[in-house]
């Protein structure tokens, strides 16, 4: 099957002054119609320059996207012209963002906002577009849709917010949703409320979804497959619940651990010692090697992304040491 | 309704404050317009008539009190260069200045907010400096240098443009409707007067707009920079609104809002600006009016045109907070 999306060697940098960084660096994703893939990761490790990339919303300066391929339904994302980019934004592909405090206009009210959302993609009158904006009101879960068309954003609440961006993005019916740490923002009750929604819209409109958090609860709970990103490149690759049960990247496994979950019985969390490089100095060949407990004399070269076991079971992993990895205890019985 | 009974009352101090000031001014200037009038070579008595019939011979807070009074009843005095009533001088050169002051008012805002948005939109390019550097100039070089300028160029030398006057004297003016020539003309279908205003009003237009104008671009320009970088500019761009549209639309909405504080003080020295450009292009409006009075130590003159100027300005200000609840949803009066 060909894949809705198709990434391929995308690699974005930022200069200023004289110091450039690759902060993505030769990303390679598939999303396929109907999926979740979940984009994880450290702070800093360039999930949200991938999934503004792939929408090019880079701030140029002091961004750029110097090199790779993005297909989307059958075209080159970065060879379209800014015109033909405004015609996907919003309405093929679309995006929510982790504050909902400050990503809708205050100055406009949420009825005109979502109105605008619609009409500038489709031809409808105002009056059918907010009749739509009401429906879709409706659908995230906001009582009383008519009265929200009229309010402000300061007069809403942070989840009702979210909600309301959920609308915004979905009201087109996009075949791809991204959302950079959409639940991030919230407290708990109102993450776990607005992850069901977004489950239960999925459902629905058959849309994919790139969910970007650093939550592996979030993670386990929503989505088919798994990327994982470290210092701006991918570095291991999996279904869930291949990916919880036998992960193969040192990182990964790091990542499970530091993680707390409901059903814990382990003794204690342990945190990755050290912090993500920033993107300007990012370590040669292997760039976890230096927080690394495996390293080897040969991670000094940089380790390709390959696949692990049978290339139909879509595991792949950037370690020289993947197949000689132990099977790790802790890992496999977390995911019970 | 409280909002309006306190903004009156703020209405009735700012005159009395206002004219307060204005009369002690006025009247610790040396000099003497009953000696002005009287001639040097009068006799005491004709002196201490004039004197009297002006009302100087009472001491200063009764000449206030006389004054207060017949403001109360729409009464300004009399004026003593033209021995006319004030306010019927004013009415009669307030057309002209309105006329320039809107006008330049106009070309400020009308060119200096899509210049600032431009600016801002094309950030450290040179378009962006070339408008800076307008901006620049036009905060720094003063009214009176760069009005001469341009009358040396487009009348001396290019002899493209009237520099003074409101109309061409063989023209004979449109009928009184608002009173405003190019309004007039235009209503009148009078397309020779129309045309003739329209171009006496450009140069002073410019000069007299420029420094304001130069202000809005610069608080335009700051605000929409400001504005670009905010979140919901970014989820904009995510549903796929062009750029122009979000510039215009999004952006400027916001930045609207503290270019309006700017835009309100620009109306203020607009009025004051006016009296600098009706003298240098011999403007027949109030602020020549008030020159001239000056020059004739014309009390009554004086205070009437200081009274009306903070008058609007109050009036102006109002509008201005009227338009800040327009622009920003948290902002109530
Ligand atoms: N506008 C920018 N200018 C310069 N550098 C940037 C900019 N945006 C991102 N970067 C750099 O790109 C790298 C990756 O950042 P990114 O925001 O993608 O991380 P992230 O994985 O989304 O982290 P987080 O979990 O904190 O959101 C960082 O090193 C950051 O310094
Ligand atoms: S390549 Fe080497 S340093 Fe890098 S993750 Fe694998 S074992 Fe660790
Ligand atoms: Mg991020």
């Amino acid at each position: 099957m060909e894949p809705l999306l198709s990434v391929r060697n995308l690699t974005t940098m930022f200069t200023s002054g004289r110091r450039a960084a690759r902060a993505v660096d030769g990303v390679d994703l598939d999303i396929f119609s109907g999926e979740t893939l979940a984009l994880v990761g450290e702070s800093g490790s360039g999930k949200s320059v991938t999934s503004l990339s792939i929408l090019r919303l880079i701030p140029d300066p002091p961004g750029k996207i110097v090199a790779g391929e993005i297909r989307f339904e059958g075209r080159d994302l970065l060879s379209l012209s800014e015109r033909e980019m405004n015609r996907i934004r919003g309405r093929r592909i679309a995006m929510i963002f982790q504050e909902p405090m400050t990503a809708l206009n205050p100055v406009f009210t949420i009825g005109e906002q979502l109105v605008e959302a619609v009409r500038v993609h489709r031809s409808m009158r105002r009056s059918e577009a907010e009749r739509l904006a009401a429906t879709w009101l409706e659908r995230v879960g906001i009582g009383r849709p008519e009265a929200m068309l009229r309010a402000y954003p300061h007069q809403l609440s942070g989840g009702q917010r979210q909600r309301v961006m959920i609308a915004m993005a979905m009201i087109n019916e996009p075949a791809l949703l991204i959302a950079d740490e959409p639940t991030t923002a919230l407290d708990v009750t109102i993450q776990a409320q607005i992850l069901d929604l977004m489950r239960e819209l999925k459902r629905r409109t058959n849309t994919a979804l790139l969910l970007i958090t650093h939550d592996l609860g979030v993670v386990a709970e929503m989505a088919d497959r798994v990327a994982v990103m470290y210092a701006g490149q991918i570095v291991e690759e999996a279904p869930a619940e291949r990916l919880f049960d036998d992960p193969r990247h040192p990182y990964t496994r790091g990542l499970i651990r530091s993680m707390p979950r409901l059903d814990d019985d382990r003794p204690r969390l342990e945190p990755i010692p050290g912090t993500v490089p920033p993107a300007h100095a990012f370590p040669p060949g292997c760039r976890f090697a230096p927080r690394c407990p495996f390293r080897t004399e040969a991670c000094a070269a940089m380790p390709a992304l390959r696949p692990f076991g049978r290339p139909e079971d879509g595991h792949r992993v950037r370690c020289h040491l993947a197949e000689t990895l132990p099977v790790e205890p802790a890992a496999a019985a977390s995911n019970g | 309704m409280k909002v309006l009974v306190s903004r009156l009352f703020f209405l009735v101090f700012v005159v009395l404050g206002v004219t307060f000031v204005t009369f002690i001014i006025s009247h610790l200037i040396p000099g003497d317009p009953a000696q002005m009038i009287a001639g040097q070579r009068a006799s005491p008595e004709v002196y201490a008539k004039i004197r009297a019939q002006l009302g100087l011979d009472r001491p200063i807070w009764a000449q206030y009190l006389l004054f207060l009074q017949g403001l109360l009843q729409g009464d300004l005095g009399t004026s003593i260069r033209t021995q006319q009533p004030v306010l019927d001088d004013l009415r009669h050169y307030f057309p002209a200045t309105l006329e320039l002051v809107l006008f330049a008012f106009l070309l400020a805002l009308f060119v200096g907010i899509p210049l600032g948005v431009y600016a801002a939109a094309r950030k450290d390019t040179v378009i962006d400096a070339l408008i800076r550097l307008l901006a620049v100039s036009g905060i720094s070089i003063p009214v009176f240098w760069y009005g001469l300028v341009l009358i040396l160029i487009f009348y001396g030398k290019l002899d493209l443009l009237p520099s003074g006057g409101r109309i061409d004297p063989s023209i004979s003016p449109p009928a009184t409707i608002t009173g405003l020539y190019v309004i007039d003309s235009l209503l009148e279908g009078n397309w020779a007067a129309f045309k003739s205003s329209l171009a006496h009003l450009v140069l002073p237009g410019i000069t007299l707009a420029f420094a304001q104008l130069a202000l809005i671009v610069k608080q335009t320009r700051a605000a929409m920079i400001e504005v670009l970088r905010q979140d919901y500019i970014r989820t904009a761009r995510s549903l796929g609104i062009p750029s122009r549209k979000i510039y215009f639309r999004y952006a400027l909405k916001n930045a609207l809002i503290p270019t309006t504080t700017v835009v309100g003080l620009a109306i203020g020295a607009l009025l004051a600006g006016a009296v600098v450009t009706e003298t240098i292009f011999s403007w027949p409006g109030m602020g020549k009016y008030v020159v001239e009075a000056i020059g004739y130590l014309d009390f009554p003159a004086i205070m009437g045109f200081t009274l009306i100027v903070s008058v609007g300005y109050v009036i102006l200000n109002f509008l201005v907070d009227w338009i800040y609840t327009l622009l920003d949803p948290q902002i109530r009066l």
